[in-house]
């Protein structure tokens, strides 16, 4: 499974240093502040978003199940790192191509997709479309974290699946609970703001 | 000169804050907020919007060093979570101010924004026709006479 993971990045990560404008692309797509924002922001936008009151309810209860999810899956991954630690590929893979910089944490599982399948799990609950293009953002920024010799593709899934398994956890944990999230939300409400 | 994890997190929330006050101006214009857009016609808030938004990102983007970071590091997980916060609420707010400013004129001219106090819209919805600082007034003194 090892050598099947290695040979899949050598695939992907040796597609770097070959065009210019395509590692450019993949840097910014890599980053810590492109991808993250444009999601995070993509989620925020639910927050207003509707033409009927019923339809806005929906998408913020979208946001809260992306944030809470999102959240709770960035805290499992640092919970995780302090028990297991995987070497980075450009600290076991001397002729890995890095593009960004050098995290010193583990490469397992990677924050990174935990992040963005979270948002996007927790968004598809109930509005599939907005969910899918999330689900597109978090995959593209998947790939180029492997693109830029940060991961490996079994961090990025494994990553994925803790992601989309926490929201899909606390998003029932939120419904349970839909009584007093519904009172927060008619206090904001009272404000004209949700 | 800023140290650079200093001006990058200031960048950081810049890009944040610019970022969510254009998504606020068309995402209120394609669900007909129009009391949060800050001049009242929804293809005026797609542009104004979209344009804040390429904008800001092309800002952030082609800045260049350190917007995509290097060997130097960056802002941290826990202080991106606390900068987007302000940049979302902030923005949020001088929407909400500035559409209630620049929407004055409208009440002035008799144009049709809300001033019914038993309007049946409540939270953001009534914002489609009232701006914010209208629909505070008249829920205040609704909870004042109450």
């Amino acid at each position: 499974m090892i050598s099947a993971d290695h040979h899949v990045f050598h695939w992907i990560n040796g597609l770097a240093g070959r065009w210019q404008a395509l590692d450019a692309v993949m840097r910014l797509l890599a980053s810590d502040f492109f991808l993250p924002v444009v999601l995070a922001l993509a989620t925020f936008a639910l927050w207003f978003a509707g033409r009927t009151a019923r339809d806005r309810y929906l998408n913020q209860w979208a946001f809260l199940y992306g944030v809470i999810g999102a959240g709770f899956a960035n805290l499992f991954v640092k919970v995780f790192d302090q028990h297991f630690f995987r070497s980075r590929p450009f600290i076991v893979l001397p002729d890995t191509h890095v593009l960004l910089y050098r995290p010193t944490v583990s490469s397992f599982p990677s924050v990174a997709a935990a992040y963005g399948f979270a948002i996007a799990a927790g968004v598809f609950l109930v509005n599939k479309r907005w969910g899918l293009l999330i689900g597109v953002g978090a995959l593209l920024f998947s790939f180029a974290r492997i693109y830029a010799g940060m991961h490996y593709p079994l961090d990025v899934v494994a990553g994925a699946l803790l992601g989309i398994l926490t929201t899909w956890t606390f998003a029932r944990v939120l419904n349970v609970l839909k009584p007093v999230v519904d009172w927060a939300m008619a206090l904001v409400r009272w404000w004209h703001l949700a | 000169m800023h140290a650079p994890g200093i001006n990058l997190a200031s960048d950081y929330f810049l890009l944040v804050f610019g970022g969510a006050l254009g998504l606020i101006q068309v995402v209120a214009a394609w669900s007909g907020l129009r009391g949060m857009l800050f001049v009242a016609d929804w293809r005026a808030g797609y542009a104004i919007g979209a344009a804040m938004l390429v904008g800001t990102f092309t800002w952030f983007v082609l800045t260049g060093d350190p917007k995509v970071p290097g060997d130097t590091g960056g802002v941290q997980g826990s202080e991106q979570f606390g900068l987007f916060l302000a940049g979302t609420a902030s923005a949020t707010l001088v929407t909400v101010v500035v559409a209630s400013v620049t929407q004055v004129r409208r009440v002035v001219r008799g144009e049709p924004v809300e001033t019914r106090t038993d309007s049946r819209g409540d939270g953001l919805d009534r914002l489609r026709e009232a701006t914010w600082a209208v629909a505070m007034r008249h829920r205040l003194r609704k909870s004042l006479r109450d």
